[in-house]
């Protein structure tokens, strides 16, 4: 499977457990056909609807995660920039609105790495699991990652 | 001790202030006894370490907690421990700035950890690799890699020597048992250097892990106590602790808000004070941009078995940096309250003595000399546990990529036996590792905080978006990794080169300069310290500017790289 488009080079015969190594007996051919039917195999998996949700699933959760962090964190920012004169309100004694959005920012930060987890053990790797099992079913591809 | 100082009552003279006393003994009894356990350590797991997954992944074999916690210890480095403790108690407010981006920045690389466990196999290369499949890729991967590995083990190593200078009390002349400071810190930096290449030598990423867990445990104890005994002087009332530190350190109530050295008002100067304000937010982005392409954090997602356990690992490193962060505040405006800025700086004018001080003035008042020696030795001895950490990662980051990128898959057409491959990454770990000695003797006692500024830079310009378009972008191929890299690198560097750090800052009374060049060379033209703001957006510009030029497309690559790295399938072997 490993394929230099620069330097090919193959190893006669690879160390064993290397993963797909292509057997020098093969012509050419036979090499490209295997390529092929694994491709046609993973974009089978791609459009599987439960890999579709999956996507889907991981998307929103992303993208939900980097919105509200950057929103916060941009926002904290340019009030430590240019918003001095409310930063340096005095909430408490000595405990002004600078402390207490930094201190905000770290509490921000714990509560949405644990939602992240929470969300993604419940939604994500059921899904994952599923897929894999289908996967391993159809024995179409290699388990292996090819030794890259 | 500066002449100019009132002399100070007997009771007061530090041990940071030059007699060989018990403190400097049990400092090193300390470290030598860390140093002896970790190395006994390293050689049991030369025992276990035989092939290239044990050497470069610690076998895939650590839990989730364990990665979570040499994940903390990789990125807690002497910068966090002493220099951000001593940037709040000199400066206050402005430097907790710095622990916000540092911690924050960990929420990007929770939903990046499952994703690079999922594809990579040792290195970042591994990530574009699996897509390109060019050597071209690797080269360039490696050479960011490497060159943001040096640059912050160089920061780290002047550190170690620094922190030696001035635990010996010699940062004014004086000598220590006939060494002088240049002599103190030319063999500290040797011997830490030394020490980083027998752990990374000899036991690979098993070894760096567990040195990374046995520190990350030590310095979050030792943190933890110090807080503790610095809350207890003011009976456990935040608002005293801010209070007295606001009072001791001369500037009111202005040393509770940010502004005192970042983002600056000059009045008068209206472009000057919109320069600083936007470096503010440069430096800002370069903190949380950076983390996630750090190459030494981003091996670490290999040493655990499955994507959903580097996601775990991830969760309990934001608990433990930010209860790490949350103690450094304590322990910060704690420096400025019971030391006083003015000892601090006049130890050492960039603030890295506040946590030492402190520790050893903490112990003075709750158990008298000895408390106030075994305190100091303590912190001191943790320091240096720290740095030493800290720079067996970064080699190993560095010996690995070029064993496995550059000769792996370059010199050897992607065929290497996985036992020359492991005996090149130990042989490219002397390599890193002298040359880091060599550039780090050179650059003794210069300030090199800005080394660590530029290795985040870097990271963010240059890897990070090799990193996310090879993740998200359909398109996105060979040339557009080769443009992106080499395009985010020399922007970095060109822009620290024009910038104020390198040259063009001089002390407005004295003429001295402020830079690294001396002051008759001024080749400042970029008005800013952090170039990220401005990188960062070249970097992503030359990726897709790149790839869109290039014909080359692989949509089926992409396609079972997405497959791979959202359900983990084939990622658990190997």
């Amino acid at each position: 499977m490993v394929e230099y488009m620069e330097g090919t080079y193959r190893s006669r015969g690879g160390d064993p457990g290397e993963g797909a190594v292509a057997d020098v007996t093969w012509s050419e051919s036979a090499g490209r056909r295997e390529r092929a039917d694994a491709a046609y195999a993973w974009e089978r998996l791609s459009v599987d609807p439960r890999f579709v949700k999956l996507r889907r699933r991981f998307a929103l959760q992303v993208a939900v995660l980097v919105s509200l962090f950057l929103l916060s964190y941009l926002t904290y920012l340019l009030l430590s920039a240019y918003a001095r004169d409310l930063m340096s309100y005095q909430v408490a004694d000595s405990v002004n609105i600078a402390l207490l959005l930094g201190i905000g920012q770290f509490l921000l930060t714990f509560v949405l790495a644990w939602a992240f987890g929470r969300f993604s053990a419940r939604a994500i790797d059921p899904l994952a699991a599923q897929i894999r099992d289908r996967a391993r079913d159809e024995g179409a591809l290699s388990g292996r990652v090819s030794r890259r | 001790m500066i002449p100019t100082n009132p002399p100070t009552p007997a009771s007061l003279v530090s041990a940071l202030e030059g007699q060989f006393g018990p403190a400097h003994a049990w400092t090193l009894a300390l470290f030598a006894l860390f140093v002896l356990v970790t190395l006994v350590i390293s050689i049991r797991m030369r025992r276990t370490t035989r092939g290239a997954v044990d050497y470069f992944a610690g076998g895939r074999g650590f839990s989730s907690t364990q990665n979570g916690l040499a994940l903390t210890g990789d990125y807690l480095s002497a910068a966090s421990f002493l220099g951000i403790a001593g940037m709040i108690a000199i400066q206050g407010y402005d430097g907790f700035l710095y622990s916000i981006g540092f911690l924050v920045a960990w929420l990007l690389v929770l939903p990046m950890a499952q994703l690079m466990r999922n594809t990579g196999r040792f290195t970042m290369a591994d990530l574009p690799a699996f897509r390109m499949r060019r050597m071209r890729v690797r080269l360039a991967c490696s050479i960011s890699t490497v060159t943001v590995c040096v640059f912050y083990l160089v920061a780290q190593m002047v550190g170690a020597g620094a922190l030696v200078a001035v635990l010996l009390g010699l940062h004014d002349g004086g000598t220590f048992l006939g060494l002088s400071a240049d002599q103190a810190r030319t063999g500290a930096i040797v011997l830490v250097g030394v020490l980083m290449i027998v752990y990374v030598m000899y036991g690979g990423m098993k070894a760096a892990t567990w040195l990374q867990i046995i520190k990350a445990i030590l310095l979050l104890t030792v943190t933890g106590l110090l807080t503790a005994l610095v809350l207890s002087l003011f009976s456990f009332d935040p608002r005293a602790l801010l209070g007295a530190a606001a009072d001791a350190s001369g500037h009111g109530s202005a040393f509770l808000e940010p502004g005192l050295r970042l983002g600056v008002e000059v009045p008068g100067d209206p472009v000057q004070t919109a320069f600083n304000k936007l470096d503010l937010i440069s430096l800002g982005l370069a903190l949380v941009l950076g983390t996630v392409a750090l190459p030494h954090i981003l091996i670490r997602f290999y040493t655990v078995p499955d994507g959903r356990a580097a996601r775990t690992s991830v969760n309990r490193t934001i608990v433990m940096i930010g209860a790490f962060y949350l103690m450094t505040l304590a322990l910060g405006f704690g420096a400025a309250a019971v030391v006083g800025s003015e000892r601090i700086l006049a130890a050492d004018p960039s603030g890295n003595t506040a946590v030492p001080l402190l520790a050893e003035e903490v112990g003075r008042l709750t158990a008298g000399p000895v408390g106030a020696a075994v305190m100091l030795a303590l912190v001191s001895a943790v320091a240096l546990a720290t740095i030493l950490a800290v720079i067996a990662s970064l080699t190993l980051a560095s010996s690995s990529s070029i064993a496995h990128d550059v000769f792996g898959h370059i010199l050897m057409w992607g065929r290497p036996r996985e036992s020359q491959e492991v005996g090149v990454a130990r042989f490219s770990a002397c390599l890193v590792g002298a040359v880091a000695i060599v550039l780090a003797v050179q650059a003794r006692g210069q300030n090199v905080a800005f080394l660590v500024g530029l290795a985040f830079a870097i990271a963010a310009a240059a890897n990070l978006p090799v990193i996310v378009l090879t993740m998200f972008w359909r398109r996105f191929n060979t040339q557009g990794v080769e443009w992106g890299v080499y395009g985010g690198l020399s922007a970095t560097l060109v822009l620290m080169l024009l910038s104020p750090v390198v040259s063009g800052r001089t002390h407005p009374v004295t003429g001295e300069s402020l830079s690294v060049l001396p002051a008759w060379i001024d080749i400042q033209v970029f008005p800013m310290e952090n170039p990220a703001l401005v990188a960062v957006p070249i970097g992503f510009a030359c990726a897709i500017i790149g790839s869109l030029l290039s014909p080359e497309r692989d949509s089926a690559r992409f396609t079972e790289l997405r497959v791979r790295s959202l359900t983990g399938w084939g990622a658990d072997q190997g």
